[in-house]
């Protein structure tokens, strides 16, 4: 067995014994459960700071900032003189360092600072947001109730169609507590909603449990196919 | 009504008051960029540099990755450091950290060596087109014939040091090493035809030959980082790094998400019960979503699937949509009172 191989093999099967591991909480909490979920929240943990890194940090502030991204040629001349504005990241980077200042009791009031300027930049990012995909949304919802085709009214799409825009109202109305239910009108109405809503919930339930138990299935086919095959091959069995 | 005395009236709180001009200050520009017409945008250069300014905002955020790295590492480290209950498990918390981040930075560094190696073919062909460039827009540059010179110089001694260090040994008789091979040679090959560039101005020869030489580089460049990543996959650092990702990080993810689909299943099989027609419509939905997604729906029905169709697309979409826009305009609300400082009131007093 070559090393390539090997370390293949041995990456099927911490795998699996990772995965026996999980499945087994399924009888009762136990430490073999346990070690496993640390170990993949270590994983986890030690993974995301290195991606902020590699993927966003080094190629868009710091590969600019100490002059990476400018090559030179074997003339002498480069591809574009170095860009000094790039320095200015040193601000919100300086800027973005207050958020430790958590950890001084004196000065934890600037760790605010900066998680205020940020919950502001995303208010405003979420203003943004609603107006620029939520709004075309609404337009969208109020689809026409009779939809003509070549051969004149399509009678399935106009039908889906009013469904669709009765649900939508009854579901929006079922959710609107500025007025009280007690009127005749609202009081029958708002009460439609809540059928509606339970299907949307049941769709939503079987459409999860689906995906998770495509999950299963792959980590079974996984346990049975990959992972006995190289247990088999290690121990020399198959 | 009766204004308090000086005395008794609260301290104002400064420290509050610069949190709150922090705050509004974190939305003004997306908000300006957003409300600003798009030529005034153009006018002002905001728009070249937004990208550039979302990124120094998205720095701020990615400075606050210590904070977590550090939480864990206390929270952890002293579990271990006083023996209390449970360090085993701290232990393969941060075990499992540092041998990520360590192999992470070992991995992405080898990435860097085997980019810049590439980056050294792909310098000849850009530095044929910028010579091409500067010719045709008779940029201040140096003299055409010292340029195809330099060009040629470099690309001799690359093609040479590849010669030396890669093409020897089993791996250059690999698919990729004779892809390599063939496309160095492709550069020799095309060499000689820079002296056909002219001191003064660029010929129609000139301009074939640098294009030829550029092309061959840029084919070289690809060839060479290929050839590279193929070499380093059986490094050590690789395999370690497959170990951890895909060995463990993506089977114990699935495993988990896994793991949680028999928990809700089981879940609803022990809590849920048929009371009324609300939840008998709940149920119906849900078993028709289930049973039409697997062949199983097929032989009770041929009309399952088609059934499970139209209910995610007509009325699942339909509420899910008005659930959504009840909860976009909730969110609008609260993104509303949050950057004008309205719902921080205890974020930004003095009181903890």
């Amino acid at each position: 067995m070559d090393s390539t191989t090997a370390w293949g093999s041995a990456s099927i099967l911490v795998g699996g014994l990772g995965t026996l591991a999980i499945f087994s909480f399924l009888i009762r909490e136990n430490p073999f459960y346990r070690f496993f979920e640390h170990l993949f929240i270590g994983i986890a943990a030690g993974l995301g700071p290195m991606l902020v890194i590699r993927d966003f940090l080094w190629p868009n502030v710091l590969e600019p900032i100490l002059g990476g991204n400018v090559t030179a040629f074997p003339d002498g001349t480069v591809s574009e003189p170095y860009q000094p504005l790039y320095l200015l990241y040193l601000v919100p980077m300086a800027f973005g360092c207050l958020y430790y200042c958590i950890y001084s009791r004196r000065y934890s009031w600037l760790a605010k600072v900066v998680i205020g300027f940020t919950l502001g930049a995303s208010g405003a990012l979420a203003i943004r947001g609603f107006f620029g995909e939520v709004i075309p949304q609404i337009v969208g919802s109020f689809k026409p109730l009779v939809v003509m085709g070549e051969g004149g009214i399509m009678i399935a799409d106009s039908i889906n169609n009013g469904i669709f825009v009765v649900t939508l109202l009854l579901v929006l109305n079922y959710f609107f507590f500025t007025f009280g239910r007690e009127g005749a009108i609202q009081g029958r109405i708002a009460p439609l909603g809540r059928p509606l809503l339970m299907v949307c919930f049941g769709a939503f339930f079987g459409s999860t449990v689906m995906a998770r138990l495509a999950l299963l299935v792959e980590r079974v086919q996984f346990i049975l196919v990959d992972w006995a095959g190289a247990l088999r091959s290690v121990l020399g069995l198959g | 009504m009766e204004r308090p005395a000086v005395s008794e009236r609260q301290p104002i709180d400064r420290r509050a008051q610069v949190i709150r001009a922090f705050t509004l200050l974190g939305g003004v520009y997306f908000f300006l960029y957003f409300i600003l017409p798009e030529t005034a945008a153009e006018s002002l250069g905001i728009k070249a540099r937004h990208e550039a300014i979302s990124n120094g905002f998205i720095v701020i955020g990615a400075m606050a990755v210590g904070l977590g790295l550090f939480n864990l590492v206390s929270a952890h480290g002293s579990r271990i450091a006083f023996a209390r209950k449970g360090w085993a498990y701290s232990l393969a918390l941060l075990v499992g950290l540092f041998s990520m981040l360590a192999v992470t930075a070992a991995q992405w560094r080898q990435s860097l060596g085997i980019t810049a190696e590439a980056r050294k073919a792909q310098i000849v062909g850009e530095f044929a087109q910028r010579i091409v460039q500067d010719a045709e827009s008779h940029a201040a540059a140096p003299a055409l014939a010292v340029r195809a010179a330099a060009l040629r110089a470099y690309a001799d001694g690359l093609l040479d040091q590849i010669g030396a260090t890669l093409l020897v040994g089993p791996p250059a008789e690999t698919p990729l090493g004779i892809e390599l091979r063939a496309a160095a040679a492709s550069l020799r090959g095309s060499l000689p035809r820079l002296e056909a560039v002219p001191g003064e101005s660029l010929s129609p020869e000139g301009k074939g030959a640098l294009t030829d030489v550029g092309r061959a580089g840029e084919l070289l460049s690809a060839a060479l980082g290929a050839f590279l990543r193929q070499e380093s996959s059986s490094t050590m650092v690789q395999q370690l790094y497959t170990l951890l990702y895909e060995g463990l990080f993506n089977q114990l993810g699935s495993a988990m998400f896994a793991l949680l689909g028999v928990y809700i299943a089981a879940a609803a099989f022990r809590a849920f019960r048929i009371r009324t027609v609300e939840s008998a419509l709940m149920m119906a939905a849900a078993l028709i979503v289930m049973l039409g997604q697997i062949s199983l729906g097929q032989l009770i029905s041929d009309e399952l699937p088609a059934m499970r169709q139209w209910l995610l697309e007509v009325p699942n979409s339909a509420a899910f949509r008005a659930i959504r826009l009840g909860a976009s305009v909730a969110a609008l609300m609260l993104a509303i009172r949050m950057w004008l400082s309205i719902e921080s009131g205890s974020f930004s007093s003095r009181k903890r």
